[in-house]
């Protein structure tokens, strides 16, 4: 029974049809499965200008870099006088041992991998008579380019980021990662989409059974289409009643290389301009690229804050309500009288006055996701003037309940992951409402489930409370809270299960 | 499907931990209950600075003194009585218009038949009130010089800062009491027209 009505009975999902296109992989069946596309173009050819030797070559204009395809594929099949004399066998191996000026040739053999193969951008040659056909890769290279991580600056770090090609990124984790171990998995999914999706790791350092299980789970995914982060994020960890992420994700292919060197597996997506690692426990979430880039102190102080700021962001607007409605001997006299002076005419209880000033905040932070730049910056002044200022004059809220959201809203910002600092938004609601129930003890019993809920989860197999729990009392070397001077961090993270403990001389 | 039961039992438990709160055995009424909803909006609270207790035979009269939270000149006298010590703290949190909080009393001031033992015996067992004030006696009933004074909430923090004045916490005067039988009191009178500190009383079981 679902919540609004009775929940719909959905019917069984469709078997995959192998193959997908049960005919051969002829011109005719490109043109029956391009049936109706305007970017699909076929025509006959001759090689060496010798109407005798006719064959087909079928495109989809748009994906195919055309002056790429006419310079050196056309071009030397048209002019090769060999290949208008010799005989079509002849010539198809010819073809095949690179008689043309690409790079990559391929033998297809089934219609799949032909209608595949002309989606992303390859030319197809058919010849007379023959079951086989050669593709040759000519795509168009339009991409964005790459430009500065928008949501992990870093002063003196790399200035790339990933963008929305495959390819692209992994060749720029090859450009930081030139050792040969580094090993690049391709995976198909999505039955619409057949959205490339590469698993990297590091022979030799990473554990194979991670490698397997992340494999395992990418290619479970049986979706139409991998179009969005969470399309991938949501499967791969196959645990959604949590709100807290499972698996990282950065921008940053130096903070993504970083990753592969520890032991973690890397997962590249096409379309998607993020690099994901796994598995993500909860003190990946407190690090950013700059502390590595940063004097070990200072890295160090910048960790600590983000951990108080955290519980700053979770629990103040509770610890508020506890304090001011529950436990008034806890606050300072002056403070308190301050509190009770402005609290005076405001038609509001406390929680409800803490509860709306929360959504206001979420509200105006959606609005500024949204708004276009120009309105942004108006928008954020007129929110803030409005219910900052005018909300304080008109008596709707106490100062007091503005400066407790605003600097819990605030030291949520310091958190380096968005996903992260967006689950805490979510539970300092439901602290916030518990304690305005039963004061601490209802702030503590909520704090307690949420803890209980933590360290029920798993990031593939390992505890996500880990560094923190499940160390069986052995001192992590790196970076947690406290991060040591890189020379003396010799060790890899045991709970990875690297095959090479050590990562320095 | 059993470490569903188990999670499901947690939460339960913890739920019902929740709904019950932690009551607080015997005395004034807990801050923790939900269904008590002991939880007080700031505004319609009042924060007592002064506790002033007197006996007399058959009844016990508590004066508290407020100070205004909008930053007033004028404290706020408020008086209850009862049959016991008990039942006069009972009613004085609903003698005035709003709720009288004792959560932030720092003077306790004694009248001069105060049961030295069960006023200090009730404060250190209180859940709201600090077993850090600091305990005066009068050698007159504690309403009227705090009636005479105004209230006398500043005066009083003046007076427990001069070097000439022991003070003594509740605490401490209790544990005196309890040890050697005895404790000194600084004393208080309204001189002229103002409080002063008017040496100690000491009090003893044995008188």
């Amino acid at each position: 029974m679902g919540f609004f009505g009775r929940e719909e009975k959905l019917p069984p999902p469709h078997p995959r049809q192998e193959p997908r296109i049960p005919l051969p992989p002829t011109v005719e069946t490109m043109s029956q499965v391009f049936q109706g596309c305007a970017d699909f173009f076929h025509r006959p050819f001759y090689l060496g200008g010798n109407p005798a030797r006719q064959v087909e070559i079928c495109y989809v204009l748009g994906m195919v870099r055309t002056e790429r395809a006419c310079d050196y594929l056309l071009r030397p099949l048209a002019e090769n006088a060999a290949l208008g004399q010799a005989d079509l066998g002849e010539v198809y191996r010819l073809l095949l041992e690179g008689a043309v000026y690409t790079l990559t040739v391929m033998e297809r053999t089934t219609a799949d991998q032909v209608a595949l193969d002309l989606a992303e951008g390859w030319v197809a040659l058919f010849f007379p008579g023959k079951d086989t056909v050669l593709t040759f890769a000519a795509p168009t290279e339009e991409k964005r380019s790459v430009s500065p991580p928008e949501n992990e600056p870093d002063v003196k770090g790399a200035r790339d980021s990933f963008v929305e090609t495959v390819r692209t990124n992994t060749s720029m984790v090859r450009r930081r990662f030139r050792a040969p171990e580094l090993r690049i998995m391709e995976v198909r999914v999505g039955r619409q989409s057949l959205t490339p999706v590469d698993i990297l790791y590091v022979e030799g350092i990473t554990d194979p059974d991670l490698v397997a299980q992340v494999r395992r789970q990418v290619a479970a995914i049986d979706i139409d289409a991998l179009l969005a982060p969470a399309n991938l994020e949501e499967y791969l960890t196959g645990q959604s009643r949590t709100a807290f992420p499972l698996v990282d994700y950065t921008q940053r292919p130096d903070r993504f290389c970083a990753g592969l060197a520890e032991g973690r597996v890397g997962i590249l997506a096409d379309g998607i301009p993020l690099g994901y690692l796994a598995p993500g426990t909860v003190d990946r979430f407190f690090k950013a690229e700059q502390d590595k880039t940063d004097n070990w102190a200072m890295a160090t102080v910048l960790t600590v804050l983000r951990y108080v700021c955290m519980l700053v962001t979770l629990f103040l607007p509770a610890l508020y309500v506890a304090a001011v409605v529950f436990h008034p001997e806890m606050i300072p006299l002056r403070l308190m009288n301050s509190i009770i002076a402005a609290k005076s005419n405001v038609p509001f209880s406390t929680l409800t006055e803490v509860v709306v000033m929360l959504l206001a905040f979420e509200v105006l932070q959606e609005a500024g996701v949204r708004l276009p730049a120009p309105l942004g910056q108006t928008v954020s002044i007129l929110g803030g003037l409005v219910v900052g200022t005018a909300a304080v004059e008109a008596k709707i809220v106490s100062p007091a309940v503005l400066i407790v959201v605003a600097i819990a809203g605030i030291a949520g910002y310091t958190m380096p992951s968005q996903d992260f600092a967006g689950a805490l938004r979510i539970w300092r609601f439901f602290l916030a409402l518990a304690a305005g129930l039963a004061g601490f003890l209802g702030l503590s019993l909520t704090a307690a489930v949420l803890v209980f809920r933590l360290a029920r989860l798993e990031s593939f197999a390992v505890p996500y409370l880990t560094p923190f729990a499940s160390s069986a009392g052995v001192q992590y070397q790196g970076h947690t809270v406290l991060r040591r001077p890189l020379t003396r961090a010799k060790g890899r993270l045991a709970y990875l299960r690297p095959r090479n403990r050590r990562n320095q001389g | 499907m059993r470490n569903q039961i188990i999670r499901r039992a947690v939460y339960l438990a913890l739920g019902l931990m929740l709904a019950a709160g932690c009551a607080a055995a015997g005395e004034e009424e807990s801050r923790n209950t939900v269904a008590g909803s002991s939880g007080r909006e700031p505004e319609a609270t009042l924060l007592a600075r002064v506790l002033g207790v007197d006996y007399a035979p058959g009844a016990v009269t508590v004066t508290a003194v407020a100070t205004d939270p909008a930053g007033g000149e004028a404290d706020v006298l408020l008086t209850a009585s009862g049959d016991t010590l008990a039942q006069a703290m009972d009613a004085l949190p609903t003698a005035g218009e709003s709720w009288l909080a004792l959560t932030h009393v720092t003077q306790l001031v004694l009248g001069d038949r105060a049961d030295l033992e069960e006023v200090l015996t009730y404060v250190m067992n209180s859940a709201q009130m600090d077993d850090t004030a600091t305990v005066w006696c009068a050698p007159v009933p504690a309403a009227g010089l705090l009636e005479e004074c105004g209230g006398g909430v500043d005066r009083l923090t003046v007076l427990e800062q001069k070097e000439e004045v022991d003070t003594v916490t509740v605490a401490q005067a209790l544990e005196y009491w309890r040890e050697g039988g005895e404790v000194a009191l600084p004393a208080l009178a309204w001189q002229g027209e103002t409080l002063e500190a008017a040496g100690v009383l000491l009090f003893s079981e044995v008188l």
